[in-house]
């Protein structure tokens, strides 16, 4: 069984490097951080928040990836 | 699981089970643009149900439920089809650096690669719908009189036919089955229920086949055989 974790956590390392590849757009050339790091995010403040841009949409989009599979490795690491 | 389950062991993989998990919840939070619309909400559903098979994977690992946890896995995998149903979404219209490398390649240029193997991922985005209605129809092989070599017979109510190379439409060395659209792995899957060679029922070899498209216009289709790799290109018999 512990080889089938193990199995099944390669397969989400590979789809977490897959969702990755969302990453900041080609022509972006903006380096914004995500300001969502922390995991106690409000619902609705958050919602109160101007809606992104295709640019910006796509950085969250590859910050939170990096964050899964940043948890992954660490995941990865106890088996 | 080991053997010897250590409960710090169980502690330390939920804490970074429950970690993942709270990265999912994020993308609900997301204020995104209008114009990807469709393609957050496949990144929602994705999420969730990594959220769902993490919850699961949790609890199966507190109990010590082998096939629990077997379960869980499966369910993690349908929600990986769905994170790269979005992700296909994404690169359809954006181009993006993939990640692991140093930045410079991006998924417009994977698509250049994948052209001239006759590879269109979006174009299988574009025209085929949910339910795959567009795939129904003859498919085959043009011959050199211009006419069509029918191969494969997907019918509108689910049937399926097979057949060898100019064979159509005698059914004496044919394959008789169903078939089925996954738009969210943009796959065709074929049943094949009964085998005919030489006009005797034989021993069904391959009872499920699961073709992976690779491109579609309408009138041209390409598809490749998951567990063989083989490539079909067929055209539409109008």
């Amino acid at each position: 069984m512990k080889i089938l974790f193990k199995v099944m956590i390669l397969v989400v390392l590979t789809m977490v490097l897959l969702a990755g590849c969302a990453g900041i757009a080609k022509d972006s050339g903006v380096n914004q951080k995500s300001k969502d790091s922390e995991v106690s995010l409000n619902l609705a403040e958050e919602k109160e928040t101007p809606q992104l841009t295709k640019i910006e949409y796509i950085e969250k989009l590859n910050d939170y990836s990096k964050e899964m599979e940043q948890e992954f490795n660490l995941l990865e690491r106890f088996l | 699981m080991p053997e010897k389950v250590d409960k710090a062991w169980i502690d330390l993989n939920i804490k970074h089970i429950d970690r993942i998990k709270s990265v999912t919840s994020k993308y609900a939070l997301l204020n995104a643009p209008e114009e990807m619309d469709q393609i957050h909400a496949a990144y929602i559903e994705s999420a969730n149900m990594f959220s769902t098979s993490l919850t699961s994977m949790a609890d199966a690992l507190t109990s010590g439920d082998n096939a629990a946890l077997q379960n869980s896995y499966t369910d993690l995998l349908r929600a990986q089809d769905y994170w790269n149903y979005a992700y296909a979404l994404l690169q359809s219209v954006a181009d993006v650096p993939l990640n692991g490398g140093d930045g410079t390649i991006t998924s417009d240029d994977l698509k250049s690669l994948d052209k001239k193997a006759g590879i269109d991922r979006d174009s299988v985005l574009n025209n085929i719908s949910k339910d795959g209605r567009e795939l129904a129809g003859e498919w085959g092989k043009r011959k050199a009189d211009g006419s069509i070599d029918v191969i494969v017979v997907f019918r509108e109510d689910g049937a399926y036919e097979g057949y060898g190379s100019n064979e159509y439409p005698n059914k004496d060395d044919a394959m008789i089955g169903t078939w089925s659209y996954d738009y969210i792995t943009r796959s065709l899957n074929i049943v094949n229920d009964t085998v005919y060679s030489s006009g005797v029922e034989v021993d069904v070899v391959r009872p499920s086949m699961t073709m992976e498209i690779q491109s579609f216009n309408g009138s041209e289709i390409q598809m490749m055989d998951v567990d063989s790799l083989n490539t079909f290109k067929y055209e539409k018999n109008n």
